[in-house]
């Protein structure tokens, strides 16, 4: 009898884990996947951080999953050439994620998209990507602009239109398999990081390992993350780090008053009206600064994306492929009065 | 045959209760507490009580919620606080050592982007118990520059913050009725936080705030949970 009580524990164990593994893998495995953040990024001495040219890298979160590689310039999209070929108009989208399309599960980026229309109207139009991904770097942007992308002689430069001007001296480091966000402004951050992606490497491996081969675990682990309000201390901060596979360290950030942005916009727009380059803000859902802009001769091209669900992943609030699509069509036709005739008449 | 199932149930029921256990550790960090001594005489709401706090032993803010990593010295970022009681008022006086003290004015279009929380202040919680018998937060910011003189909010808080070259004081009654707490009855929690903010030099630009201090082994924002407030433990009023 006593016999049959244990089998009957254990049995009862058994199926309770084998129930809960079973139905997390069922109906959450795309939740609780695995991540990996690309290890395609390394330190600029100008703008914090960039792309390592020609990397690979993978991406694997919750509604995405694909191999980035980065082109011979430091950029997501397809090579180019660094000069530019004569009668050819060539358009560089500058910006951050949405515009650099690196957070897209596929790999039809608007300004794919949009060299595709291009093409197919047999326009000799090139479009380039020139973005990257990350937050608080609206003025990193605009100093990529001065220093990086005018050396690629472009005749229309469209920036995502994203305010404030604001930066965060973070640099991105690639270390043991996790990317590291610290801020230049102190020695200790990067440490801070080290030391959390060495504990999970080390004492924190059997924890590691358990969340690799249980789903239980992994939803276990989720469930404390998304509840910051209830639960909080170093081993969540541990637990979110290995499902992110990203440790950021506190961050200073700054942020331009708007006297000095709209001071340094119209400063950049000068500078490139003097080489002969168009600048364009643009916006993808509501206009920002229209009037501000119109007053130092910048155009901006608004495209009224609806704000919807069905035009961002499921898990992942940047702009799916459906997204990409639309952004590109519109923008297709709102860049047409930019485009000179004799390049739309090839 | 049964060893092996022995064994399997031993390796079981450990992981059971190692996750349980790991929950429990999360859960567990303790809510740390303070004695408040009870101050023996009627307290005038003028925060003219500095014979007083001398009798007042002091603690320290010594938990770094967020930014430990911008902290160079103890020049840099320390406070002491000290508490009092009676039956009209909590009383409170903050003592913030800091090398660099930001003191803007006002927060106005000069600051543009520039968010209170940012600033070198000095922010209460309290949770005040609810019609409901539940509980809310009452929030109090107190910002170097902005708040400065002695003065008498809406809710009859009183206040007076002293700005020296290298500290602020913060002195502040705070009425039980503005908590909608009963002192000889009711349980008191609460949250002391302080933000340093150093990088205000450079023109047109804004910097955020570079270390948080707070009660709590939580993070900075352990004031949006009245559940990782401290407690306060008032000491019997003398007889």
């Amino acid at each position: 009898m006593k016999i049959r009580k244990k089998y009957l524990v254990i049995f009862a164990l058994i199926s309770i884990i084998f129930t809960l593994e079973i139905f997390f893998r069922t109906f959450t495995f795309e939740q609780l996947k695995v991540n990996a953040y690309p290890m395609i990024y390394e330190f600029d001495s100008l703008n914090y951080y960039r792309y390592k040219p020609n990397s690979t890298g993978l991406i694997s979160k919750p509604s995405i999953q694909k191999t980035v590689v980065i082109n011979n310039e430091g950029y997501y999209g397809p090579a180019f050439s660094k000069e530019k070929l004569a009668g050819k108009f060539r358009i560089i989208v500058v910006g951050t994620s949405n515009a650099g399309g690196i957070w897209l599960h596929g790999s039809k980026s608007f300004p794919i998209v949009l060299q595709e229309i291009f093409n197919r109207h047999s326009q000799n139009v090139e479009v380039i990507t020139c973005a990257i991904d990350g937050i608080n770097r609206n003025w990193e942007t605009i100093k990529a602009i001065r220093s990086k992308i005018v050396q690629y002689a472009p005749d229309l430069i469209l920036l995502e239109g994203n305010f404030p001007l604001n930066f965060d001296h973070r640099t991105r480091e690639c270390y043991r398999g996790y990317l590291m966000e610290y801020s230049t402004d102190s020695r200790q951050t990067r440490q801070y990081c080290i030391d959390r992606i060495d504990a999970l490497n080390t004492t924190l491996k059997p924890l590691t390992w358990l969340y690799d081969i249980s789903y239980t675990m992994r939803a276990a682990c989720k469930y404390v993350i998304d509840r910051p309000e209830s639960f909080q201390g170093e081993y969540v901060e541990y637990a979110r780090i290995y499902r992110e596979k990203n440790v950021a360290s506190a961050m200073l950030y700054y942020t331009l008053s708007h006297k000095r942005e709209m001071k340094e916009i119209a400063d950049l727009n000068l500078a490139l009206t003097e080489q002969a380059i168009k600048l364009i803000f643009l916006n993808y859902h509501e206009p920002v600064f229209e009037d501000e802009l119109r007053a130092l001769s910048i155009p901006t091209i608004t495209l009224d994306i609806p704000e919807a669900d069905s035009l961002a992943h499921e898990h992942d609030a940047h702009f799916n492929a459906s997204a990409h699509q639309l952004i590109a069509e519109r923008l297709y036709l709102k860049l047409e009065s930019f485009i000179p005739n004799k390049i739309k008449q090839l | 045959m049964m060893a092996r199932q022995r064994r399997l149930l031993f390796f079981l029921i450990t992981l059971c209760v190692l996750v349980i256990l790991f929950i429990e550790y999360l859960n567990l960090q303790g809510t740390p507490s303070f004695t408040v001594a009870h101050y023996p005489g009627s307290l005038q709401m003028n925060c003219n009580i500095d014979a007083a706090w001398q009798t007042i032993s002091s603690d320290t803010l010594s938990t770094i919620t967020f930014g430990s990593e911008f902290v160079e010295s103890s020049n840099d970022l320390l406070c002491t606080f000290k508490q009092m009681w009676n039956d009209e008022a909590l009383c409170l006086l903050v003592t913030v050592h800091d090398d660099r003290i930001f003191k803007p004015t006002k927060i106005d279009s000069a600051y543009q982007w520039l968010n209170e929380w940012d600033t070198d202040n000095v922010t209460l919680f309290f949770r005040r118990k609810s019609t409901d018998g539940g509980g809310e937060i009452v929030q109090k910011r107190f910002i170097c520059g902005v708040h400065g003189t002695e003065d008498a909010t809406d809710d009859g808080t009183r206040y007076q913050l002293i700005i020296d070259a290298d500290k602020y004081t913060l002195e502040i009654a705070l009425p039980w009725s503005v908590l909608s707490i009963d002192p000889r009855k009711d349980p008191v929690y609460f949250d002391i936080q302080v933000t340093d903010h150093d990088k205000y030099e450079m023109p047109d630009v804004v910097a955020s705030r570079e270390t948080n201090l707070g009660l709590s082994n939580y993070s900075s924002d352990a004031w949006k949970s009245v559940d990782h407030y401290a407690k306060m433990i008032l000491s019997v009023a003398e007889q």
